[in-house]
């Protein structure tokens, strides 16, 4: 078969060129440190990677929102033990008054001005802020849990966040409780029991009824905020065995990812390495072929 | 045997010089494209002297060497790598709208979105929560429209690539007037055969016209008896003898009916690459355009629905549970541009993926987002009632892994996309290498070798000089003999 001169060109041209675009190929891989640059590099592998890096960011806001819930339920938490402490040493000192038999007035005043004290500890309990936000308020936007005089100003509905996947928005957990669980409702709640047992120890001449019920009013009182205490670190566990989960399912998509479509430096670089060789031996080819004809040995 | 042999002698010369001019027109258009290599036809003289000897040799032609199978195959290859190679280029030119993986595209701008929200939704008063989630939402709504425009540009871009067939500079122009120079051409082949001249270099400029003309509509020819070549696109015969149709586009890129039809006003199936931007512009390009539209619907009406049926932070009630509330109502978060209150699907608005934006009211009111669920069973939201609740919110967010959303919907869409582009970059390939296999096939019959070349030059050199030698040798005898007289 004839190979006209004109078909010799064309042919090193053409796979002079296919070799270039190769080295190029190459060369932009290292130059990003992608494999995949564009969607035709790897359609599948694309679309792949578009899926986990979907996943890895919902995975990351669900891993923050796991720790805003942690934040709440700690503060929550630590308000809830302190609130039961003071609620305890009301009881002792309600105890108190009535072992010790009935008192000189003034001595009853002093147990009333103490109750009122922890009552205005426990009022600023329940107001705790995280963030500017009351924590015990639920959903409401008002600014303060409670008011002054004990009245609950929030709502019943527990403030939640969606720490991992699961069915509707997904697995979510609430961040806090509303004041009424760990105060109580309404006329029985601890400040109006407290309130009332005050009123009684500073009238100076309190009856035992009196304080038996104050008493019994503040026992149920306390089993209630313990109830919510173990609701809170319910939540807290939750929150804390999600979170780890999440880290190391994040962890995982990312090292998947990377397989995806991170350059092996390696291989690129043996690749590059190989394909520079044959474009110089195609090099070397075309100039020991194109100038060798006749002409050159015939005599002028 | 009137001159003892010297009109012998002059036929071999002539012939040698013919032999000559041959070899050095070959090697002058080595590199030519369209060009047939030439050999002298020689035939011995048939008529024979005394004693039997013959009477020298007879200059046929000169002929071009070609093959009809091959050249027609070449022609055919012409029009696949036309086709081919300009398909890929489409497609390439599509894939660069949509830079994906990266940083910067459509897929993590939605997922910055959801995540946004995910954030308002435990900070569902936080000015700072509900900017970042407008923000995202109109980076979102921005790239989109952004890239159903640069679709749009494509295509028309395409169109004025092909022009309208008139001088406009468009491949549609160069076609017709490689058309007219093949009809200009057969009459001047069937003129000059006519009056005996040689007509080789004309039959070599038709061919380069008709392969120009394969590499842009794809067609095909065939050669008359006289010489003239005819030129077919499809069944429609575009040039006969030396009468050329000049093709005109009708439709447009906008409405996706771009076409060629002859001045005959028949409509053509063009091939080539003005084939290959006619596909774009009529199939490839639409059909990511609805893609890009199923992307802009699915996420404008699953935010707008849950956007009705919710209640911002400060009761606001979206339009669904508004009943017959008097003070504001939520604004829809997605809008077509121009009506600037609603949004419309396609394929009601064709255009809905090109002119979504961000509602202008939110625009100026970012706290005007349903963070809140409607009130209902479950919570203690009252309308009017500012709230803190941020399950809406909750719900738009996790909208990022919804089966139907918009971030699946895009992802299969740039699956499609990136094997489709895969596919052209294949098929050019395939098609380049078919194309030279048959540009070497039709090359090892017509192309110019410079060694057989040489080897012809040196060959009439010598039998030159050697029918000179029998001229010398000739005259010395007539010499002898006038000198003997």
């Amino acid at each position: 078969m004839t190979v006209s001169s004109l078909a010799l060109a064309q042919t090193l041209t053409n796979q002079l060129s296919l070799q270039e675009s190769n080295i190029a190929q190459i060369q932009q891989q290292l130059a990003t440190g992608q494999v995949l640059n564009q969607p035709s590099d790897n359609p599948a592998a694309v679309t792949q990677v578009l899926a986990l890096s979907s996943q890895a960011s919902q995975l990351t806001s669900w891993q923050t929102n796991a720790d805003t819930a942690t934040s709440w339920l700690g503060t929550a938490n630590n308000t809830a033990n302190s609130a039961l402490e003071s609620m305890q040493s009301a009881q002792s000192l309600l105890l108190q008054s009535l072992n010790q038999g009935a008192q000189d007035p003034t001595t009853y005043e002093a147990l009333g001005d103490q109750l009122n004290g922890i009552v205005s500890n426990l009022l600023s309990l329940s107001n705790t802020q995280f963030e500017g936000r009351p924590i015990f308020a639920g959903t409401s936007a008002t600014t303060q849990a409670y008011d002054a005089n004990g009245n609950y100003q929030g709502n019943s509905d527990v403030p939640t966040v969606v720490i991992g996947p699961g069915s509707g928005v997904g697995q979510t957990v609430g961040m806090s409780v509303p004041g009424t669980t760990i105060f109580g409702v309404g006329a029985s709640n601890v400040f109006a029991t407290l309130t009332t047992a005050a009123t009684a120890l500073l009238s100076g001449t309190p009856t035992s009824a009196e304080l038996n019920t104050a008493l019994d009013a503040l026992t149920a009182n306390i089993s209630t905020a313990q109830q919510a205490a173990a609701v809170l670190g319910d939540s807290s566990q939750e929150v804390t065995s999600a979170s780890s989960s999440l880290t190391s399912q994040v962890a995982r998509i990312q090292s998947d990812q990377s397989d995806l479509e991170d350059v092996n430096v390696a291989t690129a670089m043996t690749q590059l390495d190989s394909e520079t060789t044959n474009y110089q031996a195609a090099l070397w080819a075309a100039s020991q072929a194109i100038p060798e004809t006749l002409v050159k040995f015939i005599a002028p | 045997m009137s001159d003892m042999g010297l009109s012998i002698a002059a036929s071999g010369l002539a012939a040698e010089t013919a032999e000559l001019d041959t070899a050095s027109n070959n090697l002058s258009n080595i590199d030519t494209p369209g060009y047939a290599a030439e050999q002298v036809d020689l035939s011995p003289e048939a008529a024979g002297g005394p004693y039997g000897a013959g009477q020298g040799v007879i200059i046929g032609s000169v002929s071009q060497l070609t093959d009809a199978v091959y050249e027609a195959g070449n022609i055919a290859a012409e029009g696949v790598q036309g086709a081919a190679t300009q398909t890929q280029q489409i497609m390439s030119s599509v894939e660069s709208i949509f830079p994906e993986p990266s940083t910067g595209g459509i897929a993590s701008q939605l997922s910055t979105l959801w995540s946004d929200l995910s954030s308002l939704a435990s900070n569902a008063n936080q000015v700072g929560a509900e900017q970042a989630v407008v923000g995202a939402a109109q980076s979102v709504a921005t790239s989109i429209s952004g890239s159903s425009t640069q679709l749009s540009q494509l295509a028309s871009s395409l169109q004025s690539q092909i022009g309208s067939g008139a001088g406009d500079g468009g491949t549609l122009a160069q076609a017709n007037s490689l058309l007219a120079q093949v009809a200009h051409l057969n009459a001047a082949i069937v003129a000059g055969s006519a009056g005996g001249q040689d007509v080789n270099a004309l039959t070599d400029e038709d061919r380069s016209a008709i392969n120009q003309l394969a590499s842009l509509l794809g067609v095909s020819s065939s050669s008359a008896s006289n010489g003239s070549l005819s030129v077919y696109l499809n069944g429609v015969q575009l040039v006969a003898g030396d009468v050329a149709q000049t093709l005109g586009a009708t439709g447009s890129a906008a409405t996706a009916d771009l076409g060629v039809v002859t001045s005959d006003g028949v409509a053509v199936q063009a091939g080539g690459s003005i084939g290959a931007n006619l596909t774009g512009v009529n199939a490839t390009i639409p059909s990511y355009q609805a893609q890009l539209n199923s992307v802009s619907d699915s996420l404008a009406t699953s935010l707008n629905t849950l956007q009705a049926n919710g209640m911002d932070a400060n009761g606001d009630p979206g339009s669904a549970i508004a009943g017959g509330w008097a003070g504001t109502i939520l604004p829809n978060i997605f809008v077509n541009n121009g009506s600037a209150t609603t949004y419309t699907t396609s394929p009601a608005d064709p255009d809905s993926a090109a002119t979504i934006e961000l509602s202008p009211a939110l625009l100026a009111n970012p706290s005007l987002i349903a963070t809140a669920s409607a009130p209902g069973a479950g919570n203690s939201n009252v309308i009017g009632t500012p709230t803190l609740d941020g399950t809406n919110a909750q719900t738009m967010a996790a909208l990022a892994s919804s089966p139907t959303g918009a971030d699946v919907v895009y992802q299969s869409m740039i699956g499609a996309l990136g094997t489709q582009a895969a596919d052209a970059t294949a098929a050019s390939t395939t098609a380049s290498n078919l194309a030279t296999t048959a540009s070497n096939n039709l090359s090892a019959i017509s192309g110019v070798d410079e060694n057989s070349e040489e080897v012809d030059v040196l060959a009439a050199q010598n039998a030159f000089q050697a029918s000179s030698q029998v001229v010398s040798a000739i005259t010395s005898c007539f010499q002898s003999l006038l000198q003997a007289v």
